[in-house]
């Protein structure tokens, strides 16, 4: 098979030719590797790439293979992770030069899963600095470049998972989603990218932004590749104070093909925030094809989406202060200028308000809560616009222009603070031809119902077929 | 209420029986050290906290309580970039200021905190 090929096969479709047989993981990596290669001065998504070390895992896992010794899904898979996950051995510098040298002695919990399921690490993605910020722009190990169009940002803060996924650099990426930080880059690069319900993932030795609003999450390029990774990293974890300790159901049993009976509610404050009209007709569009799938479509209300951004305001800046101010005391001019102001803002944020936006947010998920008693998910667009250009610092939404972190973390947000599962799968693109996302949220812990119906919706559309011009 | 001119601690004493020795009026108070917060030394002086009057519906975050906050937080006042920093916070503050707005009454705040959950280091 012709390398490029291979490099946009999904696991899914790798999974069964390993299995079979028919493909070496050696193959694989081997086509990985050239395509970074050819593809890495355009897009900047590694920080660290570990070709020697994948290569030597690729051997292995073929002869383990071949000794009968097949693992499942994800043997032999190529993984990327982004620059926060520790890995050991292997360097992680959550996007900053201080942590240049920073090698970890164990991985986190997400790694050590990826490995015992056999998949191969490829090296560590480029991501906004402490993964705090939407538009992935790196000042320490240079911007992340958007695979449709290189001028234009990758989302953030997890863009070098979100490039490296839709450029097929890697299979499977992972990303974290503090206020959208998987869904923002997957719906710009136009990919899928699930943020899991709180406490599914474990956060176990990932640097830290929010405690109570991180939530790690896979970054692939089809719904069925987001069902198997769940599969491997999915459930309790007693290192992390916030694992859920539930079963742990089989992801893919839930890709049906079937929205027969769901009930999809579309939230009518979603359609008053500034969104672009091109987006706008997108997820219409998509909601109507579910509709005519056989989903339910009610137009639903939800107030307090216009608090959304206080309420994970407050939270976000005061945890991430909390987190970070040893090393602004110590280290702060080595930061990155607008990570820097944006951390020491925290600093100002009060005990009260802090607490103020967690009495709110106790509010919300209430509201949250009742919402799911009278439909099964929540849909609109994961983006009111497409991946603006790098290093914008307001865009232009119809006639308005905004700020761009506000805009861009819009509707992902919600769903950080009610620890909702939310996926977004692309939808369509637009004139200059960027893709838009569709996000689908559901109740906690009913990733299988969010999966049934993103995966039911990408079997219907070519969307997911397509690939940026590179 | 006139929002706090924010802080590490802010506290509302209506006492001048306090640790602290601040007047009989409610208003804020500012710790200077979280750490001297866990250690109070009996009948501080005024070098200790300092008072800043609020208010109701005025932006109390004035340059002067800001870099005196900023002081307070550990950071460098004299850092050339705490121009840029002071409208980085009014502008970020702003951007909460919708949580007064929002009826809370009855709600706990959502935290995680759960006793009997197991837990490894």
């Amino acid at each position: 098979m012709d390398a490029l090929e291979l490099c946009y096969l999904s696991a899914g479709e790798l999974s069964r030719l390993i299995r079979d047989k028919e493909i070496s993981p050696v193959e694989i990596i081997d086509a990985h590797l050239a395509r970074i290669e050819a593809t890495e001065p355009a897009l900047n998504s590694f920080i660290t790439l570990l070709p020697e070390q994948a290569r030597e895992v690729a051997r292995r896992a073929e002869s383990q293979i071949q000794a009968g010794n097949y693992r499942g899904p994800l043997h032999g898979v190529p993984v990327g992770l982004k620059d926060l996950f520790n890995t050991a051995g292997v360097r992680t510098t959550s996007g900053s030069r201080i942590f240049d040298n920073f090698v970890p002695a164990e991985d986190c919990t997400v790694a050590a899963r990826f490995q015992r399921a056999g998949a191969i690490l490829l090296g560590k993605l480029n991501m906004h600095q402490f993964a705090y910020g939407p538009t992935g722009e790196n000042f320490d190990y240079g911007h992340m470049h958007n695979p449709w169009n290189p001028e234009l940002v990758t989302g953030g803060s997890s863009g070098g998972s979100g490039s490296a996924a839709a450029a097929g650099q890697c299979t499977i990426t992972m990303g974290s989603d503090t206020g959208g930080s998987v869904r923002i880059p997957a719906a710009l690069c136009g990919i899928v990218g699930l943020k899991p319900t709180y406490g599914l993932v474990s956060r176990a030795g990932l640097t830290p932004l929010s405690w109570c609003l991180d939530h790690p999450g896979p970054m692939v390029r089809t719904v069925e590749d987001a069902a198997l990774t769940l599969n491997a990293i999915a459930g309790y974890d007693p290192k992390d104070a916030a694992s859920a300790s539930g079963e742990v159901p089989n992801y893919t049993a839930a890709l049906t093909g079937s929205v027969e009976g769901l009930r999809i509610g579309l939230p009518r404050e979603y359609f008053e925030a500034p969104l672009d009209p091109e987006g706008e007709t997108s997820v219409r569009t998509a909601v109507s094809q579910l509709e005519d799938m056989g989903a339910t479509i009610t137009e639903v209300s939800l107030p307090m989406f216009r608090d959304s951004q206080a309420i994970s305001g407050a939270i976000l800046m005061a945890e991430a202060a909390a987190y970070h101010r040893e090393l602004l005391a110590r280290d702060g001019d080595k930061l990155t200028p607008s990570v820097r102001l944006r951390l020491e803002a925290g600093l100002f944020v009060t005990a009260a308000d802090y607490l103020k936006a967690q009495q709110a947010r106790a509010r919300f998920n209430r509201e949250m809560a009742q919402l799911f008693q009278e439909v099964d998910l929540l849909a609109g667009p994961t983006e009111p616009v497409t991946a603006p250009p790098i290093l914008a610092s307001e865009i232009v939404i119809g006639d308005q222009t905004v700020d761009a972190t506000g805009a861009l973390t819009q509707y992902t947000r919600p769903y950080n603070i009610s620890g909702t599962p939310a996926i977004t799968v692309p939808c369509g693109f637009s004139e200059a031809g960027m893709p838009f996302g569709l996000q689908l949220a559901g109740k906690p812990f009913d990733e299988l119902t969010v999966l049934r119906a993103a995966y039911a919706y990408e079997q219907a559309t070519d969307w997911h077929r397509r690939r940026p011009p590179l | 209420m006139p929002r706090a001119p924010v802080g590490l601690i802010i506290t509302v004493r209506s006492s001048s029986e306090t640790p602290w020795e601040c007047p009989a009026q409610t208003r804020y108070m500012l710790v200077k050290d979280f750490q001297s917060l866990k250690r109070p030394q009996p009948r501080q002086t005024s070098n200790f906290c300092r008072e800043v009057t609020v208010m109701p519906g005025e932006n109390p975050l004035t340059r002067e309580n800001f870099d005196f906050l900023a002081k307070a937080a550990g950071l460098n006042a004299n850092d050339p970039h705490m121009d840029e920093l002071f409208l980085y916070v009014v502008s970020a503050l702003a951007g909460i200021e919708r949580l007064a707005e929002i009826d809370v009454a009855g709600a706990e705040p959502d935290m995680a905190f759960n006793p009997a959950q197991p837990f490894q280091e």
